[in-house]
C-alpha cells in the first residue's frame, strides 16, 4: 500500500511537470504565432513600401533620362500610361502670359483631342471635375497636366499613386526645359574639366 | 546555377525599366525586345524561360507575335504573359484564345507579376 502511495506521489508530480511544461510551450508558440503576424505584417507592408518606391524610381529615372524637350514629353506620357494608368490625359503648357490659352503639347485620348480643338485657359480647367496636377518651375505654374480618366480596369488613385503625380508636378517642366537646353550643350572632352 | 531568362518584349521603355526593375530583384536574367517582331526574333534566338509580350507595339504587335510564338515548336511550353493597358473583355479572350497564359494588366501591380512569374518559373519540372 505505501509502495503505491510513493508511486502515485511520483505520478502526481510527474504529471504536475508535465503539466507546467505544457504551458510553456503553450506559451512559447502563442508567442511565436504572434511573432510570425507581426513578421507577415512588417514583410507586407516592405513588399508594398518597395512597389511604391520602384514607382517612384522609374518615373524619376526616365524624366531624368530624356536628352531633348520631345523625349522629356514622351518619358512624361509613358507614365501617365504605365505606371498611373490613363489613357485619356493632356499635358498643356503656357507658352505666353498665365492668362493665356494653354497649349497642349502631349497626351492622347478625347482630352488630347479636345484639348487640340479648344485649348481652355487654366482658370476654365478648375472648374471641370478633372484630376488636375499643375506643373511647376520654382514656385511658377508653367502648365498642367489634366487626366481626364483612368483605364476602366484600374482603381482610383491611391497614396502611391499621389506621390507619381506630385513628382511630375515638381519636376516635369523642369525636366523637359533641363532636356532641352541639354540638347543644345557643347559636349566638353572630360580632360577639359579638371 | 542557371539563371532563368526571362524576355520582356514592350516599346515603352517606362515599362521595360519596371518590369526589369521589379523582376531583377529575383536574380533573373532579363531580355529584352522594343516590338513582337523583334520579340519574336529573340526568343528564337535566345529561349527564354518565360515572356512578357505587350498589346499594342509598333511593326507587329502583341497578339500577331504570340501566334507566331505559339507555331514555332522549339518555343513549346514557354509561358506567355501578357502586359497590357488593354484590360477590356474581348481583349483578355483574344490573349487567351491565341494561346497566353496569363493576361497582367497595367500598371503592372508588382506582387502580382512577382507571383505569377515564380508560379511558372518555381514549378517542379513535370
Amino acid at each position: 500500500m505505501k509502495n503505491g502511495d510513493g508511486e502515485l506521489r511520483v505520478l502526481r508530480a510527474e504529471l504536475l511537470d508535465a503539466h507546467r511544461e505544457l504551458v510553456r510551450l503553450r506559451t512559447q508558440l502563442e508567442q511565436l504565432l504572434a511573432s510570425n503576424r507581426d513578421l507577415s505584417s512588417l514583410l507586407s507592408s516592405s513588399a508594398q513600401r518597395t512597389g511604391e518606391l520602384v514607382k517612384i524610381i522609374v518615373a524619376f529615372r526616365r524624366l531624368l533620362e530624356a536628352n531633348d524637350a520631345g523625349a522629356a514629353l514622351r518619358s512624361i506620357e509613358e507614365i501617365l500610361i504605365n505606371v498611373i494608368g490613363t489613357e485619356d490625359f493632356v499635358l498643356m503648357l503656357h507658352t505666353e502670359a498665365s492668362s493665356a490659352p494653354l497649349r497642349p503639347v502631349a497626351g492622347m485620348g478625347p482630352a488630347r483631342a479636345a484639348a487640340s480643338t479648344d485649348a481652355p485657359t487654366l482658370a476654365e480647367l478648375e472648374q471641370l471635375d478633372y484630376r488636375m496636377i499643375p506643373l511647376y518651375i520654382a514656385e511658377h505654374v508653367v502648365g498642367v497636366i489634366v487626366i481626364a480618366s483612368l483605364l476602366a480596369h484600374r482603381d482610383p488613385l491611391n497614396a502611391s499613386d499621389d506621390q507619381v503625380l506630385t513628382l511630375l508636378s515638381r519636376f516635369g517642366a523642369s525636366a523637359i526645359m533641363a532636356a532641352h537646353h541639354r540638347r543644345s550643350w557643347t559636349r566638353v572632352p572630360v580632360a577639359a574639366l579638371s | 546555377m542557371h539563371r532563368k531568362k526571362i524576355l520582356l518584349v514592350d516599346d515603352s521603355p517606362t515599362a521595360i525599366l519596371w518590369q526589369r526593375l521589379i523582376l531583377e530583384d529575383d536574380k533573373y536574367e532579363i531580355l529584352v525586345a522594343g516590338d513582337g517582331e523583334e520579340g519574336v526574333r529573340v526568343a528564337k534566338a535566345e529561349r527564354p524561360d518565360l515572356m512578357l509580350l505587350d498589346v499594342v507595339m509598333p511593326r507587329m504587335g502583341g497578339f500577331e507575335a504570340l501566334r507566331a510564338l505559339r507555331a514555332e515548336p522549339a518555343l513549346e511550353g514557354m509561358p506567355i504573359l501578357m502586359v497590357t493597358t488593354r484590360g477590356e473583355m474581348d481583349n483578355v479572350m483574344e490573349g487567351y484564345e491565341q494561346g497566353c497564359n496569363e493576361y497582367i494588366t497595367k500598371p503592372v501591380d508588382r506582387a502580382e507579376l512577382l507571383t505569377k512569374v515564380r508560379s511558372y518559373l518555381h514549378r517542379p519540372e513535370a
